[in-house]
Parts: structure tokens; C-alpha cells; sequence
């Protein structure tokens, strides 16, 4: 018995070390894996906590919401911020002090319109819970991390994004040639970050109303008497909103959609946006 | 002073050392040096009994030389010098006291190394476990070491006060080794609890929240010891710093002190039970004669328990390497109570006792009276006899015992009992608030953007994960108990890395006579459950 304890009990160690020198082999890599692991679910839930607090001003995709607050969603834009006041630590340590802190006055008024020169109006809350806020240290970190993470999206991601879903492929017919180019104007004009459309992904906006049932609904706009543009058919309705926005503003919207889109756009190009539009 | 003589004689001095030895028997002498050292090493045996050890022959010398280490060495002075036979037969304990033991000292090992990395106030505590886990080399085996080896402490603890009982071997004289093992399982109970707390996330701060609530009902002092527990009404940072240092104190030192008073009594003054059958069954008696023969502890007993120390450890190795990971959740937040709260499992009975009735009775009072009766168990059982045949009351008790105590644990767990409204569930099932779920498991590469509809869906001729997943999810939220019930996935793209997706399930609104309700414009009102959340293209779901 003694002797066989010691000869198994060898073995067993044996295979004990093998296991722990295969830990001790994969353990930087694994640790570098679960560090960016943990990075990506931290801006998970900064996105989450995005989606909770911050809506209402910046938007649910950080777009920003004209008269209320500042777009943030573009990585190059914010870091242009940072050298544009002279901050002196990186991206990542501007965004969790402004989050934490708020801010008392005002830096880029022309986001706010009126509110910015009310000297009892607060530009924004704070948000950390030392400084009066709900959000705990953590949670303000994950947020910032979240918005550090946005940057450009590459040529092939948005080509696939605009890839009709199976359902969506049902609504939309054989002229998927046109609609790409139209959902590729709508997401790279921003258009997306005003208007929601079932039909593109990523098109969630809240500032203008929803473009789905559009052609339909154009009929009916300017069949009714408080119209004040020049259109006649849906087509020339949805053409004048685009080229010439505050010919008729729908009711319970701001006047804030940008008004050069017309000498932007391609007669092409504008077709195809039409066109698509009064499809949905 | 080495003056310039002494140099001068070096060489001659040198020479005539080398002649010394020269004369002197090369071997005897390297083995009289070795002899001595290995004699320091294991407290007084030689070589030569060494190797007679390895090869299981007698000892070579009288007396016999492997006692003389129990009386030599602090390690092996604790340890009796033999057993009888038959109380070492693994069948009659199942070396489960024994395991207990070397549980608690991989709990002290790896408890220690981890305590180099962990700070326990509430703004660090959850911060150093996210670094143990990306930062420490090693970090994450200790830990799951630790959390793997407090599970298995629990479990052996328990059997072997089963065992023990099944055995018979509390009966007189070892009532007190009772008592003391009684107090070593709440000992044992409580170190798990307090060391639950200590990764600050929500499954630790909601679970020791309502283990402590359940103090707030005590008669009379119930407010006190809460918040002696606590360190104020909530856990905060001071609730967290009592909790680590009963873990990583309190708790250890009484423990170490009531191991080694229950030690003492074993090997000490009583020696480990013999059989029932041994001691007083029907047994031929040249084998009871076999049976009561000593054996010693070097070097039979202890190659076995070394044998049993590298078996358990690298099997709890290979363990956590292969499926045992111990949970981290997100951290602690007071503000946000988790849909499913439990307890931990070893407490579970305790929460299915809660939802029997009044808190005060089945909280505090029943488990008093409980512990109370465990304790006096020895004294309450007068029957002399061990043998199992003489014991039928005591047996089925202790079978009826352990049946209603899986039972209640069975009822403890949030599946029975508790109701969600049907949407939260569905959709929690899914996507449940901590851990991963069959949604996030998928991975972000086989999360397909789009929107998806309970109403329109229909499965392709070669569905996908992804397509038989939404699948499911259509059936259950057509077959919920709800009025016309729809669902519905959004996902799209919110960074070029990072997926959005809303899942919404939305019903018709019924009053309590279960009619629809209508709104001013006569529509039926609609009811929805949404929830939000991201997929971040590194997040490793799919790898869990
Ligand atoms: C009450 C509206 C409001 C809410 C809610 C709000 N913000 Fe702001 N935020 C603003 C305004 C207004 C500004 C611009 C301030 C200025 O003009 O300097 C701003 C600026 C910022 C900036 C700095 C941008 C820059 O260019 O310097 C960041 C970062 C920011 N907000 C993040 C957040 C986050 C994160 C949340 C949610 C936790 C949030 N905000 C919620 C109104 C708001
Ligand atoms: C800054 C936000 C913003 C952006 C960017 C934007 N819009 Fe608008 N849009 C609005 C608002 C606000 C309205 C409603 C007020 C109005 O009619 O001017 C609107 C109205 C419309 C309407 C009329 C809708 C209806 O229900 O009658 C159309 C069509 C439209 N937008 C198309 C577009 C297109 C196409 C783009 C991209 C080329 C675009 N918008 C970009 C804010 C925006
Ligand atoms: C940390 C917890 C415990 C440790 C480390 C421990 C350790 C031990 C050890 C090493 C033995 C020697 C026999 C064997 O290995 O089975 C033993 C025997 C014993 N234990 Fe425990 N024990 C613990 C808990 C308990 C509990 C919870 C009880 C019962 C309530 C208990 C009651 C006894 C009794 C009565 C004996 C004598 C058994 C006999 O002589 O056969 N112990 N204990």
C-alpha cells in the first residue's frame, strides 16, 4: 500500500505541475484577453447608463439634441475639445471630470440656444453622487469609456449595416441598388441621428419625427389646410423637406433641421433619397 | 590576522587536509555527513530507516525509531503514534475530518495570497477583484482555488458530522468532540458567509443584505445586532471592513482554536471511534483481534494522507481549470435590487424556512432551537449501543433530517414560490441582468442587425443560432399568459464596435375582470416591458 501510494502519488503530482505549467503558459495571454474583456462589458454598461441619464440632452446616440446639449459621438470631435480648452490630461480624464462635475457655465452656447445666456440655468448637472449626482465613481467611468469608444464607422461596416435584414428584404423590392445608396446618404448625411426609419439600422433619432409610413402620411400633409408649402404630390413634399426645410415645419418639432442639404446633394443622389423616403 | 606566514603555509596546510581525508574512508565519511543532516530534516530517522521506509520493510532499529519523530517534531507531535486498524478503515470515515482540516489550510494558503491584492472599502473592493482577475498572474486560480475550496469545506464539514452520526461515534465519552464540531460548523458556515461579501458585487451585497436582515429579527436585541453586524442600517464601508475582518481574522483564530481543542480530544484523549461492529457486533474474534491491531502513523498513515493531499489538491486544480469559476457580478449597487436575489446554497434551507411563515420564528428562533438540538444530541440519545441495528429511531431521524433539509434548500431557491410577470421572465431568461444567457452567448459576431417580429417571423430552411434562438423566443411570448402578446428585437450599430439591442414585448391591458381596456379613441391600451442593453464586439460572451 505504501509503496503504491508513493508511485501514484507521484504520477498525480506530475500531472499537477504539467497543469500548472500549462496555466503558467497561457496566463499572459489570458490575462491580456480578460483585461479586454472587462474593458468592453465596462463600456457596455456605460452605454447602458448612457441610454438612462443622458438621452434627454445629448440624445439616445449621443448625437446631441439641438437647444438642450452638445453632440458627443464622434471620438475626433471630443479630442479636438480637449486641445480647444487647453486640458491638460487625456481624453479620458476630461470626460469623467465634466461628467462627474457638470458643468456651471456654458463653454459652446451655440448648442444651447436661449438656456446658455440664463445665468441661473446650469449648463449641465453634475452627475458623480460626491458632487450632488446619482451616478456612482464607477458608473462615471464606464460612461466615459463608452464615449471614448466612438469613432468613425469604416466604409464595409456601413455597406453591411445596410444590408437588408430577411423582413426588412420582404418590404423592400428588386431595386436594392437605389436603396443602398439612399440608406448610405441617410446614415452618412446624419440624417439618422434626427429621424428613426425601421428600414435603416442605426436610424433611432428623436429630434424630427419618425420617416416610417412617410408616403402615405405625405399625402395627407399636404391635403391639409394648415400646409404652408408649395408641394403637390408626396414626391415634391418630401423633396421641398429635404432641399427646404422651413417651408413647412411639422407640427410639435423644432425648426432645427440644417437647411443646406440641397446644394450638398447630387440631383441623383437626392432622387434616391426621395424615392426611398416615399417607399416607407 | 591572516599574516604573511599563514599564507606562505597555505599550500602545506591545505595539502595535509587532503591527505587527511585521503586516509579517512571516502564513502563512510560523506555518509556519516549526509546520515547526520537527514537525521535534523526528519527529526531523528537515519538514512538507512528512510529507505526502509520506501520500501514498507520494518524498522531497523528498536526502539523503533519512527516514534522517536512524534516526540522530536512539533508537526508530528500533534499526530498519535498509531491507530487501531479498523478506525482508520476508510469506510468508517470517509477521511472526511481529515479533509476538513486540509481544506482549511488551502483556505489560509491561497486566503492569504489573495489578501496581498485586496482592499476592502467599497470604492476598491470590486476594482482589485476585476485586477486579481486581469492584472495578477495567477490571480484568477487563487481565487477560484479559494472560493472552490470554501464550497468543498462546507460540504465535507456537513458529511462528516454526518458520518458522524451515522456512526454513532458521538456517544459517550466524546459528547464534548460533538459539542466542539458543532461549533466548528457554524465556524465553518459563517467564514463562508462573511468571505461572500468581500468581492463587492450583487450577488454578495444582496445576499449577506438579507442574511443580515434575518439578525434584525431577533426578540429584543434584533436593531443591536444589526447594526453591530452591519457598522450602520446598510452595508456600506463599514458593514465591508467587519466583514473582512471576521473573514480574515475573527473567524480564522477561532477556528484554528476549536480545531485544535476537537483534535485533541480525537487523537488525544479518545482516539478516532472504532466500528460499531468492531466494538461491540457479532465478529469472529481473531479478526476483532486484527482489527483493534495498531498501526503506525509513519509510515503507513502518513504516505496516505500525503497521497490524499496531492489527489485533492490537483484534482481541485484541474477542477477550476475545467468548468469551476467563481461568479463576480457586476459591482455592488444599493440602488438596484437584482430580480433574483438567493442565498448562497449552503444557506438556501434557511430562505425556504423564511417563506414558511413569520420571520422572527423561522429566522431566528427554529434555527436556535435547531443548533440547540444538534448540540444536544449526545446527550438527548442515552442509548448505549453504536450498532445500527439497535439504533432504528435515531437512524430514521437523522435520514428524515437530511431529506427535509434538501427540501427546504430546494424550496430557498427563487424558482419556487416567487412569480415574475411573464415578460420580465422571458425576456430575463434571455438576457438575464447578471451572467451571460443564451442571447450574449450567441457572441457579437452572430447577433444579426435588424428588426425582428414575433408577428412575421419565420424560421429559414437553414436557421442559424441566431434565427432558432428568436425562434424560441416567438413561442414563449405566444404562448405567455398575456392578451395578445407581441415581441420584438431591435439591433442596430451604435459604434462601430458596439451592438444595440432592444428587446420589447409588449400585450394588450386587461382589468381585473380580465376585460380589455380602452383608451379614449376606443383602441385597446398596449403594455410593454423593454429592455436595453450592448454588445461590445471583446466581450468574450461566446467564450463562457
Ligand atoms: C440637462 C441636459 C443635460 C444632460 C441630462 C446631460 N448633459 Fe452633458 N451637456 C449638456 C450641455 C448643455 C453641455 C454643453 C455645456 C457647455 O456648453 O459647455 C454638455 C456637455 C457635456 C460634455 C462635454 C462636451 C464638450 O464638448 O466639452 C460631456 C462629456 C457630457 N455633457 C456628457 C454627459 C453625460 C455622460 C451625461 C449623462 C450622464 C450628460 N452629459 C447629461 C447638457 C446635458
Ligand atoms: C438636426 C436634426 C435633423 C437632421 C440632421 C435631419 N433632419 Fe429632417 N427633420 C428634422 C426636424 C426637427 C424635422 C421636423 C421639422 C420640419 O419639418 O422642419 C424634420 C423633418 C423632416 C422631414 C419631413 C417629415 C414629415 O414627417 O413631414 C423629412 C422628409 C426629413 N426631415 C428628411 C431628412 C433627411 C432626408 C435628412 C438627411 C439628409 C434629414 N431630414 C436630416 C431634423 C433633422
Ligand atoms: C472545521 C470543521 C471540523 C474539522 C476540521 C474536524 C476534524 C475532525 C477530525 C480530523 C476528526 C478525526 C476523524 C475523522 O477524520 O473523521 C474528527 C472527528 C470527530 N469529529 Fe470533527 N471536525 C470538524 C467538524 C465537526 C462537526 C461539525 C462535528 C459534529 C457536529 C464533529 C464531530 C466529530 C466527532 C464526534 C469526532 C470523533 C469521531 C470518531 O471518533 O469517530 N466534527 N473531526
Amino acid at each position: 500500500m505504501v509503496r503504491l501510494q508513493i508511485a501514484l502519488g507521484v504520477i498525480i503530482t506530475v500531472v499537477g505541475l504539467i497543469v500548472v505549467a500549462w496555466i503558467a503558459l497561457n496566463e499572459d495571454a489570458n490575462l491580456a484577453r480578460r483585461d479586454e474583456e472587462i474593458l468592453a462589458r465596462r463600456i457596455e454598461r456605460g452605454a447602458v447608463l448612457f441610454e438612462q441619464n443622458c438621452y434627454t440632452c445629448h440624445g439616445f446616440s449621443a448625437q446631441g439634441v439641438p437647444g438642450l446639449g452638445p453632440p458627443l459621438n464622434d471620438r475626433e470631435m471630443l479630442e479636438q475639445r480637449v486641445k480647444e480648452v487647453g486640458w491638460p490630461g487625456s481624453l479620458y480624464s476630461y470626460l469623467v471630470r465634466t461628467i462627474a462635475g457638470g458643468r456651471i457655465v456654458s463653454t459652446r452656447p451655440e448648442y444651447l440656444g436661449g438656456k446658455a445666456s440664463d445665468p441661473n440655468a446650469m449648463a449641465m448637472p453634475p452627475w458623480w453622487e460626491e458632487y450632488g449626482g446619482p451616478l456612482r465613481k464607477a458608473d462615471v467611468e464606464d460612461i466615459a469609456l463608452f464615449l471614448q469608444n466612438f469613432e468613425e464607422f469604416p466604409p464595409e461596416l456601413l455597406a453591411e449595416m445596410a444590408t437588408p435584414t430577411p423582413e426588412a428584404g420582404e418590404q423592400q423590392p428588386e431595386e436594392g441598388g437605389v436603396d443602398a445608396v439612399a440608406v448610405d446618404l441617410f446614415t452618412q448625411l446624419g440624417c439618422l441621428g434626427c429621424h428613426s426609419l425601421a428600414t435603416v439600422p442605426g436610424a433611432v433619432g428623436t429630434v424630427g419625427p419618425p420617416l416610417d409610413g412617410l408616403g402615405e402620411r405625405a399625402a395627407s400633409v399636404i391635403a391639409d389646410p394648415a400646409y404652408t408649402g408649395n408641394a403637390t404630390t408626396p414626391e415634391e413634399y418630401i423633396r421641398e423637406s429635404i432641399v427646404d426645410p422651413s417651408a413647412f415645419v411639422v407640427a410639435g418639432y423644432p425648426d432645427v433641421m440644417p437647411k443646406g442639404f440641397g446644394d450638398q446633394l447630387s440631383e441623383e443622389q437626392l432622387n434616391a433619397l426621395v424615392q426611398f423616403l416615399l417607399k416607407q | 590576522m591572516l599574516g604573511l606566514q599563514d599564507l606562505r603555509n597555505l599550500p602545506k596546510d591545505f595539502e595535509r587536509k587532503v591527505r587527511e581525508l585521503l586516509n579517512q574512508d571516502l564513502e563512510e565519511t560523506v555518509r556519516e555527513r549526509l546520515d547526520s543532516r537527514v537525521r535534523t530534516i526528519t527529526a531523528g530517522l537515519d538514512l538507512e530507516e528512510l529507505r526502509a521506509i520506501f520500501r514498507g520493510d520494518a524498522p531497523t532499529e528498536k526502539p523503533n525509531p519512527r516514534w522517536k519523530v512524534h516526540t522530536t517534531s512539533f508537526l508530528f507531535h500533534i499526530r498519535p503514534r498509531y491507530y487501531q486498524r479498523a478506525s482508520t478503515w476508510f469506510t468508517h470515515t470517509f477521511r472526511l475530518g481529515w479533509l476538513s482540516t486540509y481544506l482549511f489550510f488551502i483556505e489560509l494558503i491561497t486566503g492569504i495570497i489573495l489578501m496581498v491584492y485586496y482592499a476592502p472599502t467599497p470604492d476598491t473592493a470590486y476594482r482589485d477583484m476585476l485586477n486579481i482577475l486581469s492584472n495578477v498572474r495567477f490571480g484568477l486560480l487563487m481565487r477560484d482555488l479559494h472560493r472552490l475550496g470554501a464550497e468543498l469545506m462546507v460540504i465535507a464539514v456537513f458529511l462528516h458530522m454526518v458520518r458522524v452520526y451515522f456512526t454513532g461515534s458521538y456517544k459517550k465519552p466524546r459528547e464534548f468532540t460533538w459539542l466542539t464540531g458543532v461549533v466548528l460548523l457554524g465556524i465553518t458556515l459563517f467564514l463562508s458567509f462573511s468571505g461572500y461579501l468581500l468581492p463587492w458585487d450583487q450577488l454578495a451585497y444582496w445576499a449577506v443584505t438579507i442574511g443580515t436582515s434575518m439578525a434584525d429579527k431577533t426578540p429584543l436585541i434584533g436593531r443591536e445586532v444589526n447594526l453591530l453586524l452591519r457598522g450602520a442600517p446598510d452595508i456600506g464601508a463599514g458593514g465591508l471592513l467587519r466583514f473582512y475582518l471576521l473573514h480574515v481574522l475573527f473567524l480564522p483564530l477561532l477556528a484554528i482554536l476549536f480545531i485544535s481543542v476537537h483534535y485533541y480530544k480525537v487523537s488525544r484523549e479518545h482516539g478516532i471511534s472504532l466500528p460499531a461492529v468492531v466494538e461491540e457486533g457479532e465478529m469472529d474474534e481473531d479478526r476483532r483481534r486484527w482489527a483493534k491491531e495498531r498501526i503506525d502513523f509513519i509510515p503507513d498513515l502518513l504516505t496516505h494522507e500525503l497521497f490524499l493531499s496531492v489527489l485533492v489538491l490537483v484534482a481541485m486544480v484541474i477542477a477550476v481549470t475545467v468548468w469551476f469559476d467563481a461568479p463576480l457580478e457586476s459591482q455592488a449597487n444599493p440602488q438596484v435590487t437584482p430580480l433574483d436575489t438567493k442565498a448562497p446554497w449552503y444557506f438556501l434551507w434557511l430562505q425556504g424556512m423564511l417563506k414558511l411563515g413569520d420571520p422572527t420564528l423561522m429566522g431566528v428562533v427554529l434555527p436556535g432551537i435547531i443548533v440547540l438540538f444538534l448540540a444536544a444530541i449526545p446527550y438527548i440519545d442515552n442509548n448505549p449501543s453504536r450498532l445500527a441495528k439497535n439504533r432504528p429511531v435515531a437512524l430514521s431521524l437523522g435520514v428524515l433530517g437530511v431529506i427535509v433539509l434538501i427540501i427546504l434548500s430546494y424550496m430557498g431557491t427563487p424558482q419556487w414560490g416567487i412569480e415574475t410577470p411573464p415578460a420580465v421572465r422571458i425576456v430575463q431568461d434571455l438576457v438575464p441582468q447578471e451572467g451571460v444567457g443564451p442571447f450574449r452567448k450567441l457572441g457579437y459576431e452572430k447577433i444579426k442587425l435588424g428588426t425582428f417580429e414575433t408577428d412575421s417571423f419565420t424560421l429559414p430552411d437553414n436557421p442559424d443560432e441566431f434565427d432558432i434562438l428568436f425562434a424560441e423566443f416567438q413561442d414563449r411570448v405566444r404562448n405567455a399568459p398575456l392578451a395578445s402578446p407581441q415581441g420584438v428585437w431591435e439591433i442596430d450599430m451604435l459604434q462601430p464596435t458596439l451592438k444595440r439591442v432592444k428587446m420589447r414585448i409588449t400585450w394588450t391591458k386587461l382589468d381585473e375582470n380580465g376585460n380589455i381596456l380602452l383608451d379614449e379613441q376606443g383602441q385597446p391600451v398596449r403594455d410593454q416591458y423593454e429592455k436595453v442593453f450592448f454588445v461590445h464586439e471583446s466581450s468574450g460572451y461566446e467564450y463562457e
